[in-house]
């Protein structure tokens, strides 16, 4: 089996996983979020407070979220912060779902099927934002990048807004931390999916899928935003985990990163 | 903060003659002919033959003359009068062409006023310096337009768990991974070369975090060209680990960050 064929037997395993909990997690995510409708409809920002502010102002801009999944609550944030969003899932049910609560929304988020590593729907140098995250889903983290990068106007950005590799590596337990995975170590890692920590926090999800991720440390990643051509401008590492509460109490939790393409 | 540096500095001048006669600096091995530099700057900085080039923190001048011996014109900078002091008489015992100059990295622009191709820094700079971001300035306002700064240095993460913080494949931090205004005070203990003998003044440590460092030197006007996390450490910062024949140390499972390197271009 080629790399490829290899690639896309994998993107098929995890779309089929995640098709299949997309309308479970939107359940899920109203659960946790109640009021989920009548906030957005206010104005709402589900945001964190950091990638609000590594953004700036986003008015009249064009902002890209490569993972939007159904529930789609970032994309709808940028929307109420003024931008023109366009939101991609490689899930066709996450995209049906999210256009379903578009249209109660009233939202004007564009929302497109498309595999993030290759984008191929969007138009090149066409977005002055990539919201890039969760590159744990993507195996070929060099032509993920360079796809981000095609469709990136010249002078607009990449805000990269992730869990931190470290935190991925590094378990706390009790007043120490256990090496759970080998920093250097890249090898793909296949394992049951029972549902994201939402579920777990709702009683579990009743199904179980083979899903297949990819670890990629932090030098890879910024090597791979580098050789695609953007200029990193900031890479900061709070240790609160991105949208949530949770904290490594003395580690990097989160990995933001800031870069623009150059020109213009 | 003054008297911090002036501790540290203290610090440095008693370590220094215990370096110098040390298994790890082998300075007989230099005085034969011995590169001491690491194959990771040597690859990753490439040629530097017929290049000016500025060394922060270079304590005795082995690296230093390392690169002149590579062909390169060499400035060597480092706080410790006693540590500049060996580096000048290893240069005239070496007969290689080569400055060395002794004020505090910060007040370098009081004395030094001049840009080089290459601005380079390795291996334990970092945990001396309480202001990174002033430090990056500093440090890219000695870059000609078009040349390059390099960094190569232990990981934080490594750092922050080295004090006998590692239990086979579980840890407790015993140094913060982030910056901090405060330095932690170091009681005074074994250096790094050999173990055998140690010094009597304590030394002030600031941390450091790698988004604080490639944050500073974005800021500085430096564009990164890119950015390496390294499984090997230039001294066995943890137990247990063994010695390649490149000098580079590695723990068995390969499972961490131990040093860290970036270089830097400054655009014409």
């Amino acid at each position: 089996m080629t790399s490829k064929d290899k690639h896309a037997e994998h993107l098929a395993m995890n779309r089929k996983a995640w098709d299949a909990y997309q309308p479970d997690y939107m359940e899920f995510h109203l659960k946790a979020h109640p009021d989920f409708f009548e906030y957005l409809a206010g104005g709402g920002v589900y945001l964190d407070d950091d990638e609000v502010r590594l953004a700036g102002d986003v008015t009249g801009l064009t902002v890209l979220d490569v993972c939007c999944a159904s529930s789609a609550d970032e994309a709808f944030s940028w929307e109420n912060l003024g931008a023109n969003v366009i939101a991609c899932d490689f899930s066709p049910v996450a995209v049906e779902i999210a256009e379903q609560n578009a249209a109660r929304l009233r939202s004007r988020v564009q929302f497109v099927i498309a595999d993030s590593q290759e984008l191929a729907p969007i138009a090149s140098e066409s977005v002055d934002l990539v919201y890039g995250r969760y590159l744990c889903w993507f195996e070929d983290l060099e032509q993920t990048l360079r796809s981000w990068f095609r469709v990136t106007k010249a002078g607009g950005r990449l805000l990269l807004s992730q869990g931190h590799p470290i935190a991925e590596c590094l378990k706390a337990e009790g007043d120490f931390y256990r090496i759970a995975h080998k920093y250097h170590d890249e090898v793909p890692e296949r394992y049951d999916f029972r549902g994201t920590p939402l579920a777990r926090q709702h009683g579990g999800w009743d199904q179980s899928h083979p899903m297949i991720e990819f670890f990629h440390p932090t030098w890879r990643i910024v090597n791979a935003i580098l050789d695609a051509g953007y200029h990193v401008l900031r890479m900061e590492e709070p240790t609160r985990l991105v949208g949530s509460e949770e904290r490594h109490a003395d580690l990097p939790h989160t990995l933001f990163i800031l870069a623009r393409k150059p020109g213009a | 903060m003054k008297s911090h540096y002036e501790t540290n500095r203290q610090n440095w001048n008693e370590r220094t003659p215990i370096h110098v006669r040390s298994r790890f600096y082998d300075l007989d091995g230099l005085r034969a002919g011995r590169n001491a530099l690491l194959p990771i700057e040597r690859a990753e900085l490439g040629e530097v033959a017929g290049k000016s080039l500025l060394h922060l923190q270079c304590h005795i001048g082995d690296d230093t003359l390392s690169w002149a011996r590579l062909g390169a014109q060499v400035t060597g900078v480092d706080f410790s009068d006693e540590a500049i002091s060996v580096a000048c008489g290893l240069r005239d015992e070496l007969g290689l062409e080569a400055r060395f100059i002794c004020p505090n990295i910060y007040d370098l622009p009081d004395v030094l006023e001049e840009e080089f191709d290459i601005v380079f820094t390795s291996y334990g700079v970092l945990c001396w310096l309480h202001d990174v971001p002033r430090w990056a300035e500093i440090a890219a306002s000695y870059v000609k337009p078009g040349g390059h700064f390099y960094l190569a240095e232990f990981h934080p993460l490594a750092v922050s768990v080295c004090d006998n913080g590692v239990e086979g494949e579980t840890f407790r931090m015993t140094f913060p991974y982030f910056p901090q205004p405060e330095p932690v005070y170091c009681e005074p203990g074994p250096t790094y070369t050999d173990g055998e003998s140690t010094t009597r003044t304590g030394t002030y440590e600031w941390p450091y975090s790698l988004g604080q460092v490639v944050t500073a030197l974005c800021d500085a006007g430096l564009r990164i060209e890119f950015l390496h996390e390294h499984p090997c450490s230039a001294y066995p910062i943890l137990p247990g680990m063994r010695k390649d024949d490149d000098g580079l140390w590695w723990r068995e499972t390969n499972d961490l960050p131990l040093m860290f390197s970036i270089r830097a271009r400054k655009d014409a």
